[in-house]
């Protein structure tokens, strides 16, 4: 039954507008009501991020829903190519704009033809769950699109970071810490951070990274296509925990035939001075909800602690109507807001904010992967 | 730069220019924002109501952001009320009744819910599921009340979240059962829910007046409440709207109950208000006329005054309430010369207003009032002295623009006080040197 009595899953629609928002150069033109968009740049602020390129609503009406008027939207593409000449329109339609099924496709080639710009009509999927499939269309499309020529390579090692998105807490901090360990360990600096912060030159010149990080799952196809036009390698998840860090610094070693530096096995002893302090969790019975990566990633870490960890992926189906009755054996809550005050009603229960959405919207947000990743958490885990 | 500002306002159309709501986009022909949507006031009245839920019924993105808004603004969002039911394409081609109604029942099972508020939204309206009658057949079935409430964005006749608070207000109207009426009695319904306005109407000078007067409040309503307690709406000898969003409960308390109702909304009008006291007066046989004299002379000495301070001052002003329109007409009253309103839409008064602007000889641009980009670059180009509006306030002063926050912002700012209130910022920020900064 689809009643949510806290957070609903999101859209695939909001996925792609999500991973959108970080691309500069663009215009996004939203085909549907006012509020929509008026709700999404909320939303923007509520993931600690802010849009990064120019989206338009048409606020569409009653007389338009009734007798249709795409004539606007023509209008609409037309005034925003000539006045910001961005490097592409994408038109997206909300969910009311789906079902009066206007010819958006044909008015788009036509505003392209026009306007000599490219005029991309998203597809529809205001109605379907999975902010994640959105997410992976867009990184797909802005790959095909963008990601076309073989740009000349020169002595500096790259590498592009695919898959940060706004949708996932602290998809900043991991992006930065990320970036600080490929210059530390290899002298490799960021070509292109995708989606959360690049311009379409950025994602043009994807083909002079010689290595791919694949960030999140919805990256992937990007990198196999970035692989097959470029013959650019990837390695693929994010670093939670020494182990994991240690397998994942010298899996890409082996890719641009280069070991990592020093620092590398001096951050983890550093680390594992703290880690050894943790021995009290051992036993202790944690219940992980987060995004796909965090959430595995930091289980896995905890399993490492020897605690009982539990891992909840949530942009799975979660009816929280029905939120089971037996969250007070837990010691440790890893997730969201919302199920930390689930559980917090029911019993005194640790907690640790790893996943969106969080009430404060200009409190501090952690990252927790990486060597800086695994110190933040060490020291939360410390505190509680 | 200056050629990209100038293109900037070029996009914009003159108040002379506006024949409907639609002219307030400009020649862009979509904008960067807009209104927000109507459900944030489904959110808003739900937090007031302490034993009923309310049930959204949308599209993924339309349940999505209310919930999210709930958790931002509650301490304990599990206890908000909010439920939502999540359209798919099955409910677009086959209806979503059946679906509905088993989620209703799910939430109505709680004991602890005494009734339930059925709120619709864009999809849900399009494709034309009866929500009256999905409403009245849960009702029936479960023996609680359902309230249907229709919001849908694209309709002309529910633009922003004031008319879901209204609608919502409206649902309610059956549970209402006559009383017995409290003489010399009055409920005060409606109050601002712009920018979380927090504070109480028997704060403002109306609710001083009154109590002054002997005159009881019966309700302030909408304000925290259970079910039970809202009939008693119908104890009260009149009705006060003091804002638009409690018109429909007082036309149908009227009409069922023959309670009458004023309207008693902000406004830069001291005519309007005088009238409207003198009013509600006759109706309690309540003899306040000299004093009621005695305030509206002394705001209309205090416009006189300030008139002289402000005289060929430029300014740029859009915020509600009262409507845009309407308060840029006072501020050309002043004899300032206003540059730039911003406002969402035409409301009831806007005509009046811009015409009164036109005959003064003043042809401001209009911003949409969500559009935050042409009001930054109009105010870096066109430097009034003084703007009223919402911005952040070091940005505005930087400019060497004196800001002075909103024009009548809180429930508290009604009657002739809230004329008042709003010269006397003006005042003291046209006596400010450029130096100082916080005229709010």
């Amino acid at each position: 039954m689809p009643l949510y009595k806290t957070l609903p899953p999101p859209s695939e629609r909001m996925g792609m507008l999500w991973a959108l928002s970080g691309v500069r150069d663009i215009a996004v033109i939203d085909y549907g009501p006012e509020g929509t968009l008026a709700y999404f740049y909320h939303s923007l602020a509520h993931l600690g991020t802010s849009l990064k390129n120019r989206m338009y609503t048409l606020g569409t009406k009653e007389d338009e829903i009734i007798f249709g008027n795409s004539n606007r939207l023509f209008s609409a593409i037309e005034g925003i190519a000539d006045r910001f000449k961005p490097e592409a329109i994408f038109v997206s339609q909300a969910p009311v704009s789906e079902i009066i099924g206007d010819d958006l496709e044909s008015l788009c080639k036509s505003a392209e033809k026009k306007s000599g710009i490219a005029v991309v009509l998203l597809p529809n999927c205001g109605l379907k769950i999975g902010a994640e499939k959105g997410i992976r269309y867009v990184l797909n499309l802005l790959t095909q699109m963008f990601a076309v020529e073989s740009m000349e390579k020169d002595n500096t090692l790259r590498c592009n970071l695919l898959g940060s998105c706004c949708d996932e807490y602290g998809f900043y901090q991991d992006a930065e810490e990320i970036s600080r360990m490929m210059e530390s360990y290899f002298q490799m600096s960021v070509n292109c951070v995708f989606p959360s912060d690049c311009s379409v030159e950025n994602i043009r010149s994807m083909s002079r990274a010689d290595i791919n990080l694949v960030l999140r799952e919805e990256a992937l196809d990007s990198a196999i296509l970035l692989e097959e036009r470029f013959g650019i390698p990837y390695v693929c998840g994010r670093p939670y925990g020494p182990a994991d860090i240690k397998r994942w610094a010298n899996e890409i070693g082996e890719f641009i035939k280069r070991s990592p530096s020093g620092s590398l096995d001096e951050e983890l002893n550093s680390a594992w001075v703290e880690i050894k302090e943790l021995s009290f969790l051992r036993g202790k019975r944690a219940y992980i909800c987060g995004s796909a990566e965090t959430a595995k990633g930091l289980t896995n870490l905890l399993k490492g602690l020897d605690m009982e960890a539990e891992c909840h992926i949530n942009t799975e189906d979660r009816d929280i109507a029905t939120f089971s009755s037996d969250i007070s054996d837990y010691d440790y809550v890893l997730a969201d807001e919302f199920t930390i005050d689930k559980f917090q009603k029911q019993s005194s229960v640790n907690s640790i904010r790893i996943a969106n959405p969080v009430k404060k919207i200009d409190g501090p947000r952690l990252g927790y992967c990486g060597i800086h990743g695994l110190i933040a958490l060490v020291n939360m885990l410390k505190k509680q | 730069m200056i050629d990209y500002i100038m293109s900037c306002l070029s996009l914009l159309n003159r108040v002379s220019e506006i024949e409907s709501s639609k002219d307030i986009i400009g020649r862009l022909h979509c904008q960067s924002s807009g209104v927000i949507c109507p459900l944030h006031g489904v959110m808003l009245l739900n937090e007031l109501f302490e034993d009923t839920a309310t049930l959204i019924v949308g599209a993924p993105e339309c349940v999505y952001y209310p919930q999210v808004g709930t958790l931002i603004r509650l301490d304990n969002p599990t206890l908000s009320g909010i439920y939502t039911y999540v359209m798919d394409e099955n409910d677009v081609v086959f209806g979503s009744a059946d679906g509905l109604k088993i989620a209703a029942q799910a939430v109505l099972e709680d004991p602890e819910i005494a009734a339930l508020f059925l709120v619709s939204s864009c999809v849900f309206e399009l494709i034309g599921d009866d929500l009256r009658a999905i409403s009245a057949d849960i009702a029936n079935a479960l023996g609680k009340p359902v309230f249907p409430v229709h919001t849908s964005n694209y309709d002309h006749h529910c633009p922003d979240y004031f008319k879901a608070i209204e609608r919502m207000l409206e649902a309610i109207a059956p549970v209402l059962s006559k009383q017995e009426t409290i003489p010399h009695s009055v409920n005060l319904l409606g109050r601002i829910f712009h920018g979380n306005a927090k504070g109480s109407l028997r704060q403002s000078e109306l609710g001083a007046m009154l109590e002054k007067n002997g005159v009881t409040i019966n309700m302030e309503f909408p304000s925290r409440v259970r079910l039970e307690h809202i009939k008693q709406l119908t104890a009260a000898e009149l009705n006060i709207v003091t804002d638009r969003v409690g018109i429909r409960l007082a036309k149908i308390m009227q009409e069922k109950y023959g309670i009458p109702y004023v309207l008693f909304e902000s406004t830069f009008s001291h005519q309007t208000i005088e009238e409207t006291y003198l009013s509600i007066g006759r109706f309690l046989r309540v003899a306040w006329q000299d004093e009621v004299s005695r305030l509206s002379a002394h705001t209309k000495e205090r416009i006189s005054e300030v008139s002289c301070i402000v005289e060929g001052e430029t300014i740029i002003a859009g915020c509600l309430p009262p409507d845009p329109f309407q308060s840029v007409a006072f501020l050309s009253k002043l004899k300032m010369k206003p540059l730039v309103v911003a406002s969402a839409c035409l409301s009831r008064g806007s005509e009046e207003a811009i015409a009164n602007l036109l005959k003064a000889g003043e042809d401001p641009y209009v911003i949409h009032a969500c559009e935050r980009e042409p009001m930054e670059e109009a105010l870096k180009t066109l430097r009034p002295r003084f703007y009223v509006g919402h911005a952040p306030h070091e940005k505005v002063s930087a400019l060497g623009i004196r800001h002075i926050g909103c024009f009548m912002a809180e429930p508290e700012h009604l009657g002739f006080r809230s004329i008042d209130n709003f010269l006397l910022r003006l005042e003291s920020a046209a006596m400010q040197t450029p130096a100082e900064k916080g005229c709010d």
